[in-house]
């Protein structure tokens, strides 16, 4: 009962007309910045903060939120529709859904992210508000040997999940734990790989980095055949799914959500785990899993549904620790600093229509988004259909600014123009970049958590085993890798992957 | 014709010129101020930076902008603006970390920032504070230095990095005190805060708005505040001098300064406005917030201040061995 009144003020203040603006503002933006790609929520957050200063905090922190969740929906219309992941969470939605819409149901593709989405949105929504407090507890037993235990699983399934050769997926993991190597080591403070030039002191910028190699590198894949880059469909129709595949992708999305909301409750976690997460369990488990890479809609409804779970989850331990699980979080907690409220516990019970608020704002913003998404996606679509000589000076301009944003460093926007040459030739010579940058991410936290752990334990190594959560993780990961490697799954893997 | 074109560009350079200098100085400001700030947007420095910097758009009547870069350790924000025209059209945010500490800490800072820069003012001092787990059986700062005397080695604590200011305040305590202790040194107080809240680490000292939410729920226990006299945030917490070392004193600080150069009538005017503005009814509030209280000293007074701890962090880095590279 008291839950009820709790949303009923948290209804009563996300409702309001002026909150209501400004969660169209944050839902409408972010679906922008999903449909471009190259901007993300990261930069887009990181550059409306000094905006938000004026406003008061339930609306600021309301927009800032919408745009994180919203670009979950925007990124799926772009994945589907050229081929091309609008935000790094959408980069598994491309595989079937852009072979969905070249087979003539985009519609039905870009229905199921939106409807996934929804789902996941709403289910995660009621999630936050029953569970919040107890579940930031569970992240709270996560201590350095737990989290080195969790990005050995990472590390693992990213391999698992790479599509075609698993040396080439192993390659670029390790690449991109090369490059994360970059920067001080943050036990001693010693300089790795920077060649003394202070910029490379915090490591290679991941904006740069991402933006670079997905971004810019598609965009020269793009720019060598002129014509070959169109919107599969000009004009969607068949937004109604049929019975059929609602049938086909109540399981997905049901999974997709559970997965999702664990993955974004679990630091470093977040949207874009959850859908690599969501795609590769589905792929094992769907009884059309021939399909799959071949325009499978379970391939669509997983990851969309896990990715916006795992979005609107990852506030959990935001809201009740004050911790952030990704970079976009921490750009929330910033915002909150700034308006005067210190992230912990303490924000339910002082702040409770902050808390509330922003929880019920969340499903409004959701509702706005399905209405934004099916029946104006002809205008997303039009976004699109921008002529390649318009829209790709736009969008590299927004990349620049948008590497340019987060340090205010000139050479930041060279590293992203660098890895964009990376990008290409990775794409050329047929690797897939996604392994590494999830190499490059959980690389130097591995390695950080590793050697605190070790740290914190005086150098005895049996802390990974003999701590319960550390070695189920661990136990997972092996068994994981033993299938991978096994003969006749891996056969089956490579069937599956072979187009 | 041509003649008489450079005769008015002439005419009119002289006249610019006799313009220039007096009027630039009488109507000060006359565009945007930047401010750079030498940490990421959304930490503590940067809330502070942007309360101080609204009050003082509102004094001056020009938009003060806030730029961050916090890459190297803030290095590259100090390093620009000591590059930066004299001109009082660009301001650093002058903190512990940045002005007084790295130079002793990384090999390749470039400048020396207290002859690179004109010290402004002081703006405000937070102080930080000693924390334990909620079940921890340490109750006081007392108990804590008794029990890691007793145990060489095996009392850990946490720090928001290599060279942090919650680093090297328990390093003085550390030294003070003559403790043997490990150091977990984590990327910014939140994850760090993470492992003494699971019991992982036995303490932390860290900034007020980082722990404040645990201490008033309870999970995590204050012990004492590192300043030499106590925190209106936190009244009732004793200071680490009361509690047994009445020479222990550190606390963050923040302050601004300009590039060398700048000329005196300009720095006046911006220190009077940044005193007009942390005094203001808007901005203490704010302050209060972050845990810290207004200072507004003078130019000189800021500079000694900055010698002063220049040397003192010097020490304590040098008998740690921490420094890097």
């Amino acid at each position: 009962m008291e839950l009820l009144g709790d949303l009923g003020l948290g209804f009563a203040t996300a409702l309001s007309p002026f909150n209501l603006l400004y969660c169209f503002i944050g839902v409408a933006l972010g679906t922008a910045v999903g449909v471009l790609p190259g901007l993300g929520p990261i930069a887009t957050i990181a550059m409306l903060l000094p905006i938000t200063f004026g406003l008061p905090p339930v609306s600021s922190l309301i927009m800032l939120a919408g745009i994180y969740y919203g670009a979950q929906y925007g990124g799926s219309t772009t994945a589907i529709l050229i081929n091309l992941p609008g935000e790094s969470s959408s980069v598994v939605t491309a595989i079937d859904g852009y072979q969905m819409a070249k087979k003539g149901r985009a519609g039905p593709a870009l229905a199921t992210a939106a409807l996934g989405s929804f789902f996941a949105g709403t289910v995660a929504t009621v999630l936050l508000a029953i569970a919040a407090p107890p579940l930031a507890e569970v992240a709270l037993e996560f201590g350095p040997a737990e989290y080195f235990s969790l990005m050995v699983l990472g590390l693992v399934a990213s391999v698992a999940l790479a599509s075609g050769s698993l040396l080439k997926a192993f390659t670029m993991i390790v690449m991109g734990l090369l490059l994360g190597l970059v920067g001080s080591d943050v036990e001693t403070g010693t300089q790795r790989f920077t060649f003394d030039m202070p910029e490379m002191a915090d490591g290679l910028n991941f904006v740069a980095l991402s933006m670079g190699v997905f971004g810019l590198g598609e965009i020269l894949r793009n720019l060598e055949h002129e014509h070959t880059r169109s919107v599969m469909v000009k004009h969607v129709s068949g937004l109604m799914l049929s019975k059929a595949d609602l049938k086909r992708i109540a399981g997905p999305v049901l999974r997709g959500t559970g997965l999702g909301s664990v993955l974004g409750i679990l630091p470093g976690g977040g949207a874009m785990l959850a859908s690599f997460a969501a795609y590769s369990m589905e792929k094992r488990l769907s009884s059309n899993r021939a399909e799959f890479g071949k325009g499978a809609i379970e391939g669509v409804a997983a990851p969309e549904s896990a990715n916006n779970a795992g979005a609107q989850t990852s506030f959990i331990p935001m809201l009740t620790l004050g911790i952030p699980s990704n970079p976009v979080m921490a750009l929330m907690i910033g915002a909150m600093i700034i308006q005067g409220i210190t992230p912990g516990p303490n924000v339910v019970t002082d702040e409770p229509e902050l808390f509330w608020g922003m929880i019920a704002s969340m499903w409004v913003g959701n509702l706005l988004l399905v209405l934004l998404n099916l029946p104006l996606i002809g205008l997303w679509i039009r976004m699109l259909t921008i002529p390649y000589h318009l829209l790709f000076p736009a969008i590299i301009a927004f990349c620049c600014i948008g590497a340019f944003s987060v340090n205010n460093s000139t050479f930041d926007v060279f590293m992203m123009a660098l890895f964009g040459l990376v990008g290409y030739a990775l794409i050329k010579l047929d690797f897939e970049p996604a392994p590494l940058l999830l190499g490059f991410v959980l690389g130097p936290m591995l390695e950080e958590n590793l050697r605190r752990a070790m740290l914190l334990s005086r150098g005895d190594a049996t802390v990974f085993v003999t701590q319960p959560l550390s070695l189920g993780l661990l136990l997972v990961s092996l068994g994981l890798l033993t299938a991978v490697l096994l003969p006749n799954i891996r056969s089956k893997r490579e069937e599956a992957f072979s187009e | 014709m041509l003649r008489k074109k450079s005769t008015f560009i002439a005419a009119a350079a002289v006249v610019a010129s006799v313009f220039a200098s007096p009027v630039l100085a009488q109507t000060y400001p006359n565009k945007t101020i930047r401010l750079l700030v030498p940490y990421a947007a959304g930490g503590g420095t940067d809330a502070i930076a942007r309360v101080v910097a609204q009050g003082i758009t509102a004094q001056l009547g020009q938009q003060v902008v806030v730029e961050n870069n916090g890459s190297a350790g803030g290095n590259l924000a100090t390093q620009q603006a000591a590059k930066s025209d004299p001109d009082g059209y660009t301001m650093l945010m002058a903190n512990q970390g940045p002005m007084v500490v790295n130079p002793h800490l990384f090999k390749n800072v470039k400048i020396d920032p207290l002859t690179a820069f004109d010290p402004v003012t002081l703006i405000a001092e937070a102080p930080l504070v000693v924390v334990v787990p909620e079940n921890s059986h340490i109750t006081s700062v007392k108990q804590l230095v008794e029990e890691a005397a007793k145990a060489p080695g095996k009392m850990t604590y946490g720090s928001a990095g290599n060279g942090s200011a919650s680093h090297l305040a328990t390093l003085l305590l550390a030294e003070t005190a003559n403790l043997d202790m490990v150091h977990a040194p984590y990327k910014g107080a939140g994850p760090a805060i993470t492992d003494l809240l699971g019991g992982r680490l036995d303490f932390m000292v860290t900034t007020i708005p980082s722990v404040f939410g645990f201490i008033d729920s309870g999970k995590l226990k204050p012990l004492a505040v590192t300043t030499s006299h106590r925190t209106k945030r936190l009244p009732d917490l004793p200071t680490i001098a009361e509690s047994g070392w009445p020479n222990y004193q550190a606390a963050a600080w923040y302050g601004f300064a300009v590039p060398k150069g700048t000329p005196p009538e300009i720095i006046k005017t911006l220190r009077d406005a940044t005193v007009a503005a942390i005094n203001s009814p808007e901005v203490v509030p704010r302050l209060a917030i972050e845990g810290a209280e207004p200072v507004g000293n003078t130019p000189e007074e800021f500079a000694a201040f900055m010698k002063q701890e220049s040397a003192r962090w010097a020490e304590v880095i040098k008998k740690a061995g921490i420094g890097l590279d």
